[in-house]
Formats: C-alpha cells, structure tokens, sequence
C-alpha cells in the first residue's frame, strides 16, 4: 500500500509545528525523516498513525482518503507506529506485550487467556523478524534493542502495510541498534513501508531509500539515499553550513604531566583480570565497550554510586575510596549520568535548583540563594543555555538545553575531574557541538574528563585515547591519533 | 524531543489566559476555609467570636504540631502512619516523670519521640524498608508499648507548672497554639530556607538524581523522621496537657487526620512540593470542619462523610496532574 500525505499543517497552540509539509511512503521502501529536534518529524508520524490530527491537509492511502480517528482506527486501515518511547511492560512476558491490547483474541472456553496459542502466534511474529527471543520470556530479561522489537512486533501483530517508527534507535547501544535495523530490512523485504526517524545520519544513510528534510515544521526537500551527501545533509537540516565542524581540533595533552587520576589493579568483578588505567589533566580519555564490558562500572566506581571488586584509586596523589556519590563530590568528582530525566536533573524543579544541587551554597544553616542564582546565571551564560529564566521548570527546555543545565550543574561544583556518560542523547546537532565546545573549553582549563559514550564517532571525534572494554577486561588502550577507525574500535569491542 | 516540547510549551500558553484553574488550584485551601468559616457563621452565632477562635487553636495545636513533621515525611516522598502511637508514647513519657521533673518533663517526652522516629528512620534509610511497612509495624508497636506500660489505665497529670506551661492561657491566647505556631514558623523556615529543607525537596523530587548528585540521602531520610519523632513528642506533650493525662487511646486515628491536613493543604504524596503554609491551611480546615459541625449540631455520623468528602473534594481540585505522571 502507498500513503501519501499533501500539505500537512498542524499547530499547537502558538507554535506551528508543521506547514504544508507533504509525504510519500512506497512499498518495499526505507522513508527516513531527518531534521533538527523540533523539526516536526515525530508530529507527522503521529499524525499518519492517528494519533494527533492534521488541522490541513490530506492523506491518501492506496488514492482513498484516509483520515484516521485514533491510532487503532489507523492500525484497522494498515497503518502502524512504533513509539519513541519504551513502551514494554517490564512484567509482562514477550507475548503478553506484543498483543497487549487484543489479549482477547486468544481466550479459551472459560474466558481465560490461552498461553499456548498466544505464545505461538508471538512466536510467529519473532520468527519473521528473525528475533532469537522465547515468546514466554519476562521483558524484564530483554535488552533495549530486543524491547524495541518487541514492539516492533506488536506493529506487525496487526499486519500493516505502513510501519511508522519514531526514533527507534535513540536509546539503543551499538549491537542493539544493529537489531533494529536488521528488523526494518526485513520489513522492507516484506513489501512493507517503512517510516524511519532517527538523530543518527549513519543509520540513516545504511538503511534509507530516500530521505525527506524538515526544518522548523517547513519541507526541505526528498532526496534519494545517493543524491545527498552526509555533509550536505547536515546543512539541509540546520539551514546553514555547519560553521566549523562538529568535533573541536583536539588540544595537545601537556607534555609529560603526571596523571591527576590513576586507577590500579582495578577488577569489574571478582574472577576478572585487573587493570591499570591513568587520566592526566587537560585529557579526555574516552572508554569504549558493549553494555555490561566493564567501562560503565569503573565510571560508576568512580561516581561513588557502585563500588568495584578491587582496585586502588588515587587523586592527585592522594588514595580515595568514595563509597557514596557525596564522597566523590567532595574529592573533586563531578559525573553527568546517561539517564538524563532520572538520574541527572529533577526535572520538575527550576534551573538554579538543578544547578545548584550539588554544591547546595549555604551562608551558616541557611541555603544561600543569592549565590544559587549566580552559578545558574553564570551556567546559562557560559553554556549559551536558552531558557526564558533560571527560575522555570527543567522540563519547559529542550533535550539539548536539557542536557547543558546538567552539564552546568557538574561544573557548578567546579570539579578536578569530570566523569560524562553519553552527554548527547537526545541531543540536536546544534546543541551538541556547543557540548562538545564546551567539553573541549574545560580540557583547556585542566579539567580531566572520563568520557564513556555508545556513539562511536563522538569518541573518536573528542577523545585523546580510547580505553576498550570487553567482558569485564581493559582490552586496550588506544591512543587516538590519528583518528582510530570505527571499525577497528567495533573490532575491540566485540 | 522538542516536538514534545513544542507541545509542552503550546499547552501551557492557554492555561495563562484561562487563569481560575490554575489559581484556584493554588488558592483552593484558602478559598475552602474561608467558605467554612462563612456557613458556619451563619448557621451559628457563636462560631465567629474571639472566645471560639481562640478554642480552634488549641484544638489544632496538636494536629498542627504533629502535621508539620509528616509534611516533611511527604515531601521527601515517604510516609509516617506511627504519629499518633508516637503522640502517645511521648504523652506517656511525660505524664511519667511529670511529678518529679515538673515541666522538664519536656525533655523525656520530646526524647521518647526522637527516639521512637529515629527507630523507624533508621529501619527505613539502612534497613530499606519502605517507610509505609516501617511506621506501620511502628505504630503498632508503640501502641502495644503504651498498653504494656499503663495496663490500659490512663495516667493522670497534676502537676501545676507543667499544667500551666503546656496547657493554659496567658491574655486569653492558648499556650498551645503558641507553642505550635512557633514551631510551624520554624519549620517553614527550615523547610523554605535551610540546606536541609532543600536536600528533602531534592529526595521527594528525585531520589535517585538527588543521591548521585551527592546528597547524603540515608541520613536525610534518617533525619526526618527524627524530626517527625521530636514534633510528635511536643505534639504528646500538648496532648497530655490539654487532657491531664496520658491514656491508651490517646492519638489513636491521629495519623489519618494528620495525613488527610497535609494533603488538604496541597502537598501531594508523591513528594517534591509542598510547604508548611498548606499544612497550615488543612490542620485548620479539618479542625473548623469538625468545631463547626459540632457547634451547628450536625449529626456525627454525617461528620465523618463529611470529612471524607471534603479530604476527596480537596485533593480532586488540588493536585496538579500534568507534574504527576502516573496517579497511584
């Protein structure tokens, strides 16, 4: 089935969110839609899948005029969405949360639900995917990217001709994103349409047969994969060139400094061997591996949050052991979580709340507010954080504003070290080169970061030398220059 | 992301100009007290007079006392059930040592308190048991210690001083209401201005964020039931005054007023937001609630629906659902 969409409008409230923006999705076909964070990307997959309501403009399924009620009324005519969010019931198992909203489809004689039956039409739908995961299984015990296929899954369960997918792939980490993918090719091979939204141009350019730009809810423009390049590509979504290009020219580290921090016969579990690891100041050290390798532990390690097994760690010169995040904190060591909504920021409260957490400025028993307000103006200035003023809420900013309160509020504490775990997911193209400035201005002042991220070419683009973990083990460490090939960083990995 | 945002910011540039939802939700507490205070004026002549004002702030004093403890149990995002066991545990510890100790008696009855709430914090932060389970056993527990001590017997208190001190009344205005006005001052400096007061928000807001940004979140949870302890023994103190004794059954179903005048006064369960003005409100609105219906004459059975409704009617037009996610 062809869905095309003409001269879409839609506004909420004030903000026109997309204007007379049109849509071709063909069977057998890839349509990524790439653009800015508020390019409207998400509002017009939500309105081919009936979620929100065009208030101009029309769509066309097969010629006949589709205009769905709801997202099941959509999913009845063929045509399905894959949410941004996760949306797997952790405690349901596999199958129970493909065909979690038509359960009653597989009740037996006494009205109870059939788990063999249901199993085995779950079973079908893995099948056709490709997915090794057992129907009967907890969500629980899937990792992210087979969560995602899950849902993918409950797409197909309705057996659409037209998949939607929004952002499948912001959460996902490198192996977890190759599954995806692979799912959607298997929909295109199926003869199904696919609409695609994803931050990422490499997934983009692997897995697209055309591309259409949106900008600030307006039409760019529809490309085919081969007629754009990514660079030109950045330019279309942007509106401009990229000034200068997204990773800053890495400073030299000073010559023979000695480490500010080193970490000895540091163990990620018991039965693993140990390593040694060093951070000199002015560096970035970024730390590769799959999920559950070792590099997210040390950093947590570090944080105060989780203690590892073994190992000695020592600051400038002097041995700490924090055993609580407060520890860490107070010996000099900032860390920016990668869950930026439920570990980082409380995102209900203000901006200066937020940012000034850590340091909590207090004048005897008496929170200092005063000196609050200066570190969040002092942030939102020198991290160019757009917000009407400090003192709204954290959840009226976008990601990438977002994601430099949290950044300011590390620096609040004006730490020795800086440990940064995936500091742009979610995170504009914009917005992420003023990350990576800002990241690049603190390693001038001397700051050490430990910089631990699942998008490979960040790493490779920020970092001095990469540490590589695998199975709880420092596989190596690589010095990055000149630039380490991704490949050869995937090769480490796996 | 933004497209979220957008949304966000589009669904909140309307709300501005439809301004009655937004302040009525703030201002409810207030514009529901002030309604009471105008039915019962009317219904009775004998409502709105400085004798009766002054009769509602001692009967709120112990309410309010033990109230401003649990508004920062809820807006750290926990619990406390255990506030009227404590309320009578601590009554008790005074009505003890009252003949020799006079009213220094204060000290063991604040001390019984401190010492009750830090059990319970204690088991909470460094046990990991939810603070519902927690002051629940609690409250139990120290019910069954009054019992154990007074074999069901009340304990009288006549000593004059302490008397005096705890229940009288200096130029009309009630000890009590003092006593627990100043204390409500201070917590709402504590709460609004203190480091302290803002590591309890932080935890209700986020526990997880507020632990890994270095909050020592054990030992603020251990504090504030300390706290929630200390202000349940003054609460116990004004109690035993007001009574002239300490009895099994005092402060039994405390914890559910309490509960029920945080939450009136517009500090939700779930913890983050909230502040001792409300509490202030609600302690005053179930205590009018029930002074009133008593005054006009209103039949007890209709005073209990009545509460219930209003606790209900209260927290449908008080809470903000768009900052709570999921309504549990």
């Amino acid at each position: 089935m062809r869905l095309e969409a003409r001269n879409i409008s839609k506004a909420f409230g004030s903000t026109q969110a997309l204007r007379n923006v049109p849509l071709t999705l063909e069977p057998g076909c890839v349509h990524a839609l790439v653009g800015e964070n508020g390019a409207g990307k998400s509002t017009l997959l939500k309105i081919c899948a009936g979620v929100e309501h065009v208030d101009a403009g029309t769509i066309l399924l097969d010629n006949d005029p589709f205009r769905p009620a709801s997202s099941t009324a959509a999913r009845e005519r063929g045509v399905a969405l894959v949410f941004q969010e996760l949306t797997v019931s952790p405690t349901l198992t596999v199958a129970e949360n493909i065909f979690i909203d038509r359960l009653s489809q597989f009740r037996g004689p006494l009205g109870l639900v059939s788990a063999r039956r249901l199993n085995g039409a779950a079973g079908a739908l893995l099948d056709r995917l490709e997915i090794d995961i057992d129907p009967g299984a907890m969500a629980h015990t899937l990792d992210f990217g087979q969560m995602k296929c899950v849902e993918i899954c409950r797409a197909l369960s309705v057996d659409p001709s037209i998949v939607l997918m929004d952002e499948s792939t912001a959460y996902l980490n490198y192996t977890e994103v190759r599954a995806v993918l692979d799912a959607v090719g298997r929909l295109r091979s199926e003869g199904i349409a696919v609409a695609f939204v994803s931050h990422h141009l490499e997934e983009v350019f692997e897995i697209a047969d055309t591309l259409t730009v949106l900008k600030d809810g307006n039409f760019v423009g529809t490309y085919a994969r081969g007629d754009v390049t990514p660079s030109q590509l950045h330019a279309l979504m942007v509106g401009r060139e990229l000034k200068d290009d997204l990773y800053p020219a890495r400073r030299p580290v000073p010559e023979g400094a000695t480490p500010v921090l080193t970490v000895e016969k540091a163990r990620s579990r018991v039965d693993a061997p140990a390593y040694d690891l060093e951070l000199h100041a002015g560096e970035i050290l970024g730390i590769a591996g799959l999920k559950g390798a070792g590099g997210e532990r040390l950093m947590e390690a570090l944080a105060g949050d989780r203690r590892l097994p073994a190992g000695h760690v020592t600051l400038d010169g002097r041995e700490i052991q924090p055993k609580l995040p407060s520890d860490a904190w107070e010996s000099g060591i900032a860390y920016l979580p990668g869950d930026r909504g439920g570990q980082g920021l409380i995102t209900a409260f203000s901006v200066v709340d937020n940012i000034a957490l850590p340091v909590r400025p207090h004048r005897g028993p008496f929170y200092d507010a005063t000196l609050a307000e200066e570190l969040a103006r002092n942030a939102i200035s020198s991290l160019n954080i757009k917000t009407e003023s400090p003192f709204v809420p954290v959840d009226s900013l976008s990601g990438g504003n977002m994601q430099k309160v949290l950044l300011g509020k590390c620096l609040a504490a004006a730490p020795r070290i800086l440990l940064v775990n995936s500091p742009t997911r979610g995170v504009d193209l914009g917005a992420r080169q003023e990350i990576y400035r800002a990241l690049d201005r603190l390693t001038a002042d001397g700051l050490g970061i430990i910089l631990l991220s699942e998008d490979l070419p960040e790493l490779i683009g920020l970092a001095h030398r990469i540490a590589v973990f695998r199975n709880g083990v420092l596989e190596t460490t690589i010095v990055n220059d000149p630039p380490v090939a991704e490949a050869e960083l995937v090769a480490r990995m796996i | 992301m933004a497209d979220q945002g957008s949304v966000r910011a589009a669904s909140a540039a309307p709300e501005r100009q439809v301004f009655s939802a937004e302040r009525l939700r703030t201002f409810f507490p207030l514009f529901l007290l002030a309604v009471l205070c105008v039915i019962f004026a009317s219904l009775s002549e004998r409502f709105f007079t400085v004798g009766n004002m002054m009769i509602i702030l001692q009967q709120s004093s112990v309410l309010l006392v033990a109230a401003l403890g649990v508004t920062f149990v809820i807006i750290a995002g926990s619990i406390d059930l255990s506030v009227g066991s404590v309320v009578a545990l601590a009554a008790l510890a005074g009505a003890l040592t009252v003949d020799p100790l006079g009213p220094w008696a204060l000290l063991p009855a604040l001390g019984a308190g401190v010492v009750a709430g830090s059990i319970s914090g204690a088991v909470f932060s460094w046990g990991k048991v939810p603070s519902f389970i927690v002051t629940l056993g609690a409250m139990v527990v120290y019910r069954g210690l009054v019992l154990l001590f007074t074999k069901g017997a009340p304990v009288s208190v006549f000593e004059i001083g302490f008397l005096n001190l705890f229940g009288g009344r200096s130029f009309g205005v009630p000890h009590a209401a003092i006593i627990s006005l100043t204390a409500a001052f201070i917590c709402h400096i504590v709460l609004t201005r203190s480091v302290f007061g803002k590591e309890v928000k932080a935890i209700g807001g986020g526990e997880r964020v507020a632990h890994l940004t270095g909050i020592r979140v054990k030992r603020v949870k251990f504090l504030i039931f300390a706290l929630s302890g200390l202000l349940c023994g003054l609460a116990g103190l004004l109690q035993a005054a007001r009574t002239m004794a300490a009895t099994a059954q005092l402060g039994e179903g405390l914890e559910l007023d309490v509960i029920a005048a945080v939450v009136v006064g517009g500090t939700p369960l779930t913890g983050g937001i909230g502040g001792i003005g409300g509490t202030l409100l609600g302690v005053l609105i179930i205590t009018i609630l029930s002074n009133g219906m008593n005054m006009v004459g209103v039949d007890p059975y209709i005073q209990y629906l009545t509460k219930g409704l209003v606790l209900v009617l209260a927290v449908f037009i008080t809470i903000d659902r768009k900052k709570i996610g999921v309504i549990k």
